[in-house]
């Protein structure tokens, strides 16, 4: 995909290396030179020096021919402007990092297709490692409504030996989460589970849940026999 | 004197400071004239030989120091000094040849400024039947001229950031890549590896019963990618007379080659344990890349000439593993041997062996040469690298936006414009060169076109072997053997500081 970032800051900056490796067409807008020069050195990226906000940087990046467009600048009025540049080049998707969440109508009425707002999804991170440090989440699905994540079931849990049915089955278990895989490191073998499969001590779990109910559900995962 | 060339002073009083070490030196060939006291005309006229060049050296050290008082060098200074250095150590170290083998001063010039360069090209033939002393002289030379360019080298480097730094292309890579702060601390360390891999090349090859003489004149002129050896037939002497271990030998001398190649750098990394070295900037890895390409191609090369290729093409007759591994042992050492240039032999880059597309090859690797900061001369695989990024900058920049950032990058560094225009402008003055001397070659001798080029390109490459045959380079017109004493001048100490000399403003 062709792909027009702009700012190449903590979050552009990373995004730009990410979908390089991803082999997208990428062009970076941003207005520090030596920030243009340090990534292109860096990433191989192409790095136009320059103002966001104006439509020459922006036809110099080639925006008419872009799939996507990311407005990521430090400043919500930046992003703003030139969301509304992008429209109005009509490219097809136009993502943009949202600051204050004051601006999310802003952003609505300028017609913005997703609107990222990075502390959301950092508190979300957080809430995790607090909550849940046995957790590791892969990835938030849904717009953040639901987290795909991990589980390893520990030394002596209630669950181990049990099947996937039998788990499932507890009511103790909420029904809003689904089992994707289970992986099993001393054998290296990774098995989409059906019910009759039975989960062992150190199987990492992969599954599926909308984010309320994560905690419930691991919970019961790890819990251990009482003593 | 103060207000007229004012450097002259500080530059002889340290000239004066070498030829008393150089004083010194010499003394050693001393204990392979005891040695081998008369055997193959050592004996008293070997001995006063190497006993009146060290007066002399001595006397002329003396008298500069007294003369010229000491001041501090600097870099343009250091440049001139080295330039002098090299004339003036070459000009003392050949006295030796003209004492005890007759010859002309010319000759035994050109055959210093050769060892000393650590060249390689010989004027001198019936070696085997020369007095020992002599010969260890010779490979003595190119071991110095390896020690004195590690010192340039370091010398250049550290001055680099300076407002001088000629030598841009290396700045950047000393600021990362210098193991100790200090100067000397570093220049120890250097040398340190340079003495222990010379040991080490000694050590094996005795192991491998060469004979204990041979083995240190060959560890001397392997690790200094010199190439000078004790025998008319270079390292293919033991392919011809039937060592038992010949194809052993072939293989580690190139295996010690390709250490003399490579930075020191690196070496010092690897030894330390950090073995990312080997791979992770761009003129190891383009190192590693160019030797597998050029030896692939020469093989291929060679065994398309015999008809061999065809064979497995035509009629599925799979090629004997006996004459691969021989296409495959001359080939990797002599791209290695050239590569380096050392120029060491096991077969004449000349002869049939290898096809018109081999023989191309071979000038291509007299100019590229080995890796910054090692002993091997030719205009460094960084600098090619830089040139080959530069095209495909060029390439970038008519594709992007102006506007777009567009340096040329190194290791994920931009390097300044400055040092990109210095590189290419060397590269300008090396094709020069090449170019002029091959114009003078060709004026003043009866070889071909071909050759007369393949002589200049191994002269400013400090390879060693060329196109025109030994015997003929000894006959060759005094012209052109001053044109190449100038040339493997200019090409050890890439160029600038030679040009600085004629410079009447550097000297102030």
């Amino acid at each position: 995909m062709y792909i027009v970032v702009a700012g190449g800051g903590m979050v552009g900056g990373v995004l730009v290396r990410r979908l390089l490796d991803n082999k997208h067409d990428v062009v970076l807008i941003e207005q520090n030179k030596t920030i243009c020069d340090k990534l292109y050195a860096e990433s191989g990226v192409v790095a136009i020096n320059g103002g966001a906000t104006s439509i020459e940087a922006l036809s110099e990046a080639g925006i008419q021919k872009a799939d996507v467009f990311v407005a990521a600048t430090g400043s919500d009025a930046d992003n703003l402007a030139c969301a509304i540049l992008a429209k109005s080049f009509e490219v097809p998707r136009i993502i943009v990092r949202m600051r204050h969440p004051a601006y999310k109508n802003a952003y609505r009425v300028a017609g913005v297709d997703s609107i990222i707002r990075v502390t959301d999804l950092m508190v979300n991170q957080m809430m995790m490692e607090i909550e849940n440090p046995e957790v590791r989440r892969i990835t938030s699905i849904g717009g953040g409504k639901a987290d795909i994540f991990i589980v390893v079931v520990p030394d002596g849990a209630k669950i181990a030996g049990k099947s996937v049915k039998d788990i499932v089955g507890s009511r103790h278990f909420p029904p809003q989460c689904v089992f994707i895989a289970i992986y099993n490191l001393e054998t290296e073998e990774l098995s989409i589970p059906r019910g009759n499969q039975i989960v062992n001590e150190g199987d990492e779990l992969f599954l599926v849940s909308t984010t309320e109910n994560i905690k419930k559900a691991v919970d019961f995962l790890t819990a251990g026999h009482r003593k | 004197m103060r207000n007229g060339f004012r450097r002259i002073n500080c530059i002889f009083h340290f000239i004066g400071g070498l030829l008393l070490i150089l004083s010194l030196i010499v003394l050693f060939p001393l204990i392979v004239v005891t040695a081998y006291w008369g055997q193959m005309g050592d004996g008293r006229s070997t001995a006063i030989a190497f006993l009146a060049t060290a007066i002399i050296s001595f006397l002329l050290g003396i008298t500069l120091r007294s003369i010229f008082k000491s001041e501090t060098l600097d870099t343009t200074g250091a440049m001139l000094l080295c330039a002098l250095g090299w004339i003036f150590i070459s000009a003392i170290g050949a006295i030796p040849f003209v004492i005890a083998n007759g010859v002309n001063y010319l000759d035994a010039y050109f055959e210093s400024m050769s060892g000393f360069t650590t060249t390689g090209i010989t004027v001198f033939s019936g070696l085997d039947d020369m007095p020992r002393s002599i010969l260890f002289w010779r490979s003595l030379t190119q071991w110095l001229g390896g020690i004195g360019i590690l010192s340039f080298f370091l010398a250049v480097t550290y001055q680099a950031g300076g407002a001088h730094h000629i030598f841009g292309a290396e700045s950047h890579k000393i600021s990362s890549g210098r193991p100790k702060p200090g100067l000397f601390s570093t220049l120890r360390i250097l040398w340190a590896i340079y003495v222990l891999f010379t040991l080490l090349a000694a050590v094996v090859f005795v192991l491998e019963k060469m004979p204990v003489f041979d083995a240190i004149c060959h560890a001397f002129s392997t690790l200094s990618t010199g190439g000078f050896s004790p025998h008319d037939s270079s390292i293919e002497f033991y392919g011809i007379t039937g060592h038992p271990n010949y194809r052993m030998i072939e293989y580690t001398v190139t295996f010690f080659m390709m250490l003399g190649g490579i930075n020191f750098l690196i070496h010092y990394r690897v030894m330390t344990r950090d073995f990312k070295a080997l791979w992770d900037n761009i003129e190891v890895r383009y190192w590693w890349r160019l030797i597998a390409a050029f030896t692939a191609v020469i093989i291929i090369d060679h065994l398309y000439k015999t008809g061999a290729l065809s064979e497995l093409f035509t009629r599925g007759t799979p090629v004997k593993l006996g004459e691969f591994e021989r296409s495959f042992r001359y080939g990797i050492f002599q791209v290695i041997s050239v590569m380096t240039t050392t120029g060491f032999g096991t077969k004449d880059i000349g002869s049939d062996f290898f096809g018109a597309l081999s023989k191309q090859l071979f000038l291509v690797m007299m100019v590229i040469g080995g890796c910054v900061g090692s002993t091997g001369g030719g205009f460094k695989v960084l600098r090619i690298a830089i040139l080959n990024r530069l095209m495909f900058r060029e390439l970038f920049k008519l594709r992007v936006s102006d506007k777009a950032s567009a340096g040329l990058v190194i290791d994920k560094k931009i390097v300044s414009d400055d040092e990109v225009h210095r590189v290419a402008a060397l590269f300008f003055t090396w094709m020069a060169l090449l170019l002029i001397g091959g114009g003078i070659t060709a004026l003043f001798s009866n070889q071909g076109p071909w050759e007369s080029f393949s002589g200049m390109f191994s002269a400013v490459g400090n390879i060693g072997p060329c196109y025109i045959s030994v015997k003929d380079m000894i006959t060759i017109h005094p012209v052109v053997k001053l044109t190449y004493i100038f040339g493997m001048l200019a090409g050890r100490l890439e160029i600038l500081p030679v040009l600085l000399l004629f410079s009447r403003k550097a000297w102030r």
